[in-house]
């Protein structure tokens, strides 16, 4: 694409290493969702990103955590037997968001072809106001920045791809 | 480097929050993202509410929630697309609604998605959610929105817009 035809967004943003723990289940159970997030607030847990389908009397339940914080999921869910074999976990991932998108469709699919070009899967994705964001195989991080700047043009002063402080909650 | 943080209040602060009915969801199943991202590119679709793709293991499932005049487009480029086979089983849910919200620091702190979930308590039948960011989205239908806001507020502080 030539430069005059590159989108302009304000940043691109990627995280450390984080797990998908994905848990499927029927809209007639005793919400095995709430369960699994009470025990996220019970352990302290942030979900950097949560996307939630419903089709039909299928629930799929897709929650990304810390690296750090997986084995305070799985230990734990051994004590529920509606969740206990339930949860599957996609490793060595990372989170990709794409800022401002500005509600522009283009944005999504100019980063869904940019991927696709080099291979780079997807596991999820959500939009929300101000941004797009992926999870990917984190070992591509910098191949998706190298493979998005094929159709987008970021500000000379752009901020760091990475975060440079990572902010997190105690109990008061 | 790690900066730690202590923020609790017994009703979440939230700096804004909106609503949108009567919109149209487009559902389908995807096997490959480029050919996908091509249609998206294509379809010249203006004000794109909310989109979601997740990989649920033996599909991957991609939804949009577009306004009523864009329904048509939005579903004759997804018709097109079906018969190639890259995606299969499109279909559109009428008259839904979004409720997007965000708050400080939704995207570090633990316990907001659990906050949501206990709030609506079952009693909303949830289509679809977001938690990306800092930044909440719930997709439901159009008929529930007010009922979702008036359970949401009693976790959340929802500001009142004069």
């Amino acid at each position: 694409m030539v430069e005059n035809d590159k989108l302009r967004i304000g940043g691109i943003k990627y995280s450390g290493g984080i797990v998908q723990a994905n848990l499927n289940y029927t809209a007639s159970e005793t919400d095995p969702g709430r369960l699994l997030f009470r025990l996220f607030t019970v352990q302290k847990i942030n979900a950097s990103m949560i996307t939630h389908n419903t089709k039909g009397d299928e629930i799929y339940l897709s929650c990304c955590v810390s690296n750090n914080d997986r084995q305070k999921i799985e230990y734990p869910i051994e004590g529920y037997d509606t969740l206990k074999n339930r949860i599957w976990f996609r490793e060595e991932l990372g989170l990709l968001s794409i800022f401002p998108h500005k509600s522009r469709i283009h944005v999504l699919g100019y980063t869904l072809k940019a991927f696709s070009n080099v291979e780079i899967p997807v596991y999820a994705m959500a939009t929300s106001i101000s941004a797009i964001t992926f999870v990917t195989r984190y070992q591509f991080m910098e191949k998706a920045v190298e493979a998005l700047k094929s159709y987008f043009i970021l500000p000379d002063h752009h901020t760091p791809f990475k975060p440079e402080f990572h902010v997190k909650q105690i109990q008061p | 480097m790690e900066t730690i943080a202590v923020y609790w209040e017994s009703v979440i602060k939230t700096y804004g929050f909106q609503e949108a009915c009567d919109l149209v969801l487009v559902n389908c199943d995807i096997r490959e993202i480029g050919h996908l991202g091509e249609v998206l590119i294509d379809s010249q679709i203006e004000s794109l509410k909310f989109a979601l793709i997740q990989d649920i293991g033996s599909k991957m499932i991609f939804r949009c929630v577009v306004e009523q005049k864009a329904e048509a487009q939005v579903l004759e480029f997804f018709k097109d697309l079906e018969q190639t086979g890259i995606i299969n089983g499109v279909n559109r849910q009428a008259s839904v609604g979004l409720i997007t919200f965000h708050g400080p620091h939704f995207g570090d702190r633990y316990g907001i998605a659990g906050a949501v979930y206990d709030a609506l308590d079952g009693k909303i039948n949830l289509i679809g959610a977001g938690f990306s960011g800092s930044v909440i989205t719930l997709v439901m239908a159009s008929r529930e929105i007010t009922d979702a806001k008036k359970l949401l507020s009693e976790a959340f502080e929802i500001p009142e817009y004069v």
